[in-house]
């Protein structure tokens, strides 16, 4: 017996995945499947409070309008992120800098530490300090600050070091974990902000990320939201090295139940029994705690094979005879021949990997219909991409694999460069693309940190550059026929506005109790219809304002939606619509709002099939995302 | 409503090795075979030409073994004049590489590319299975990067 015990000892290093010299774990793993709490919204962030006289302890929420929800009183508007230390210390980024709250202050309790807008914030170390990431869209994306919120002090900051970063925790001997999403890795920074590790690469097996957002640390554990995998990894906390993996979705959209789907945010309780996955693309979260020994966690399996599937970004287009979208978890770009009413999948091409025709983190797409071409907004590579479509099959209708070719790409610092030139500026401007179409044979640009609307030739030669007002944060744009302008929806905008070639603007404010979050914007013969990303809705409303039509509902059947993004046109004069949360797209009549189609790949049917009978009679009551909140504590 | 465009500039045929410039306004044009130049009776292993997809460059490029071995490494020779064919700036850089689209993958391997006298070379390419393989140069400068493609048939 005492030999049986020296062996399994000597043994437990090796039985350790991954193990490396770390010890054998002396502390509870986390991943049993607790409960999910639906109808949050698409939140920001995701923290965790104090439990208080033995009740579960409340999450903290920075909702969708990035409102500090279950936090104190008095705390900044349009927030990013949060990070809290047990006892109340808080830290929340946004766009209007950072804040570090500390219950123990005088009188609000709350400082502003930068007005540097950010994305994330961390709080941790000790002595106590706090780590920020420059938004996106702002000449200081990816750039690391350090900061001591005692004396308000910064300690340090690294430039634009990781454009894109989205998340990061600080340990307790001062040193950073970075989650660099673009390029799908952990960066670890010393106590003075050095790198001095880097851990992953794209992919989908153990150890490897697709895009990851969002970390949390506790216990040795490190905790990654790696979004497009659909999964939370767990990494050791002092090196990285790869621990196990859980929570692994299935693709089916509602699915739940301790399987993840889009993970953006991730907390670990102050005991380090619970952990909290933020899901803003099922409007909900989930929680999960410690497993008994031997247990599993929930939804350990493998992933499937990462072919091609249905999930679509958020922006689509139709020109010609093509539509295009494309597949954020394999990188790929699946394009539609829309000849019949059905559209019909004709190829696909790219997939994630390095430039100049590996995909990043795209953004925006757009079908050149005059040249049968397809260009790419990358933000994750920097990139712009201009695609050939070419078939050698002409006039069939079948899969061509050959079909896409990659022709001509151009970086955002030569955009910026040229768009310096253009303007007679010496300083070259930080662009951040997030809308491209090509109309005619110009190129149109929607440029969130501009603001600006660029136009260029196809050689992306800029010609003109109208701005647009400073504290604008667009988010997609529609091209007015006939050059008379582009419509536009902003970040925070109930309405558009039109912006006309001679550089003027005016923003149509809608009162409609539908529209809370336009995404998509298509012109339709005079009127305008918006995408609400958070009712789930088309609205098509007269120019100025007056509501004309409506669309849609939430849930998963033909006619419904759920989470909807990008719009366009298609040449039956359809309004095609990315169904984002429910895997395809669906087409509307624009002036009567009847359902006329819905496709993915591989699928289409015109007459319904999907009916709402069958699914109210399986599921829960769907609520949108004002709709039956749920209390913040659950 | 205009149905897809033909791709004019691709053609693939049963020879052992067949590599067709596909630049947007290329002509297809028909290289050796088997090492020995159609047009001159050379046994010096031909050039294939293209264009780049906007005709910003000329493109020359050859392998080094023919018929471009399957399973083998083999090397590749490529030089790049401008559209008018003068020669390039010293900026200017470029990548080899090749997929099977068809099948969903490229090379297993990442060739290493060097600057010689008169162009590049690019070493430890891999051809690993026989089939069609879609062969493909960018050229890069100044932030930009445009691609000539050529089909190439690799036989068992």
């Amino acid at each position: 017996m005492i030999h049986l015990v020296v062996h399994l000892v000597l043994l437990l290093p090796l039985l350790s995945p991954m193990s490396g010299n770390h010890a054998a774990p002396r502390f509870e793993e986390l991943g049993r499947f607790d409960r999910q709490v639906d109808g949050v919204g698409a939140c920001r962030a995701v923290a965790w409070g104090d439990a208080e006289d033995g009740d579960s302890a409340p999450v903290l929420l920075v909702d969708r309008e990035g409102e500090l929800r279950g936090g104190p009183d008095g705390s900044p508007s349009a927030l990013r992120d949060i990070a809290r230390l047990p006892g109340g210390r808080l830290v929340v980024g946004g766009d209007r800098g950072v804040n570090h709250f500390d219950p123990k202050e005088p009188n609000s309790g709350w400082t502003l530490l930068t007005d540097v807008p950010a994305r994330a914030v961390g709080i941790g170390g000790d002595p106590t300090r706090v780590v920020a990431i420059g938004a996106t869209g702002t000449e200081a994306d990816g750039t690391i600050f350090a900061f001591d919120p005692d004396r308000r002090a910064e300690l340090w900051r690294r430039d634009r070091a990781y454009p894109g970063a989205s998340g990061l925790v600080v340990l307790e001997d001062g040193s950073t974990w970075i989650a660099d999403t673009d390029r799908h890795r952990l960066v670890k920074l010393g106590p003075g902000g050095s790198e001095v590790a880097t851990v992953g690469d794209r992919g989908a097996f153990p150890g490897l990320f697709n895009t990851p957002v969002d970390l949390a640390v506790h216990g040795g554990r490190l905790y990654v939201a790696d979004r497009l995998n659909h999964r939370v990894a767990v990494h050791h906390a002092d090196d990285g090295g790869f621990v196990s993996q859980w929570g692994m979705h299935a693709v089916v959209p509602r699915e739940g139940e301790g399987r993840i789907h889009y993970p953006e945010g991730i907390a670990v309780s102050a005991d380090g029994g619970e952990i909290v996955i933020l899901e803003p693309f099922e409007r909900r979260f989930q929680v999960f705690g410690r497993l008994a020994e031997g247990e599993d966690a929930s939804g350990t399996g493998l992933p499937q094979r990462r072919g091609v599937e249905s999930h679509f970004g958020t922006d689509i287009d139709a020109a010609g005879g093509f539509l295009a979208m494309w597949e954020p978890e394999s990188g790929s770009v699946v394009v539609f021949d829309t000849r019949y009413d059905i559209p019909i999948h004709v190829t696909t091409f790219s997939f994630g990997g390095p430039p100049p025709s590996g995909t990043g983190r795209l953004v925006s797409i757009a079908v050149d219909g005059e040249r049968d071409e397809v260009w790419l907004l990358d933000a994750g590579h920097r990139r712009i991409a201009r695609w050939m479509l070419r078939t050698e099959r002409p006039g069939e209708l079948v899969i061509d694999p050959f079909m896409g070719r990659f022709a001509r790409g151009w970086t955002y610092e030569l955009l910026a460069r040229r768009i310096a030139e253009h303007r007679g500026d010496a300083g070259i401007p930080w662009v951040e693309p997030v809308d491209l179409l090509v109309r005619g044979d110009r190129v149109h640009l929607l440029d969130l940190a501009g603001p600006s609307l660029v136009v260029a030739d196809p050689a992306m030669q800029v010609e003109e550059v109208i701005e647009l007002p400073a504290d604008s944060r667009p988010r997609q744009f529609s091209v007015l026929p006939g050059g008379k302008g582009w419509l536009v929806v902003e970040d925070g905008l109930r309405g558009w506005r039109v912006v006309r070639p001679d550089g003027s603007s005016t923003v149509v404010e809608v009162d409609h109790e539908e529209l809370l979050a336009p995404q998509g914007v298509v012109e339709i013969d005079g009127r305008v219809a918006l995408i609400d990303r958070a009712s789930d809705r088309m609205l098509v409303f007269e120019p100025d304002g007056q509501p004309f039509a409506s669309a849609g509902e939430t849930g998963a059947w033909d006619g419904a939606l759920f989470r909807p993004a990008g719009a366009t046109r298609l040449p039956n004069g359809v309004v095609a619509i990315v169904d984002q949360g429910n895997h395809r797209a669906q087409g509307f009549d624009p002036t009567s709002g009847a359902w006329r189609v819905s496709f993915s790949l591989g699928q289409g049917h015109d007459r319904p099939r999907l009916l709402e009978q069958d699914f109210r009679s399986s599921d829960e009551e769907v609520s949108t995302e004002d709709g039956n909140q749920p209390e913040v504590s659950p | 409503m205009r149905g897809p465009r033909t791709f004019g500039c691709s053609v693939c045929g049963s020879l052992a090795l067949l590599a067709v410039g596909c630049g947007e306004a290329s002509t297809p044009e028909k290289a050796s075979r088997g090492g020995v130049d159609a047009a001159t009776g050379s046994t010096e292993i031909a050039w294939r030409r293209g264009a780049s997809a906007d005709g910003n460059w000329e493109i020359l490029w050859r392998p080094r073994a023919e018929p471009i071995p399957a399973l083998d490494p083999f090397a590749v020779e490529v030089r790049v004049t401008d559209g008018d064919g003068g020669e390039v700036e010293s900026d200017v850089s470029v990548l080899v590489d090749a997929s099977m689209p068809h099948h969903g993958h490229g090379m297993n391997v990442t060739p290493r590319i060097t600057r010689t006298e008169d162009g590049w070379l690019a070493e430890g390419m891999l051809f690993h299975m026989p089939g069609r393989w879609e062969f493909v140069i960018d050229v890069l400068r100044d932030g930009e990067v445009e691609r000539a493609q050529w089909t190439v048939e690799l036989e068992p």
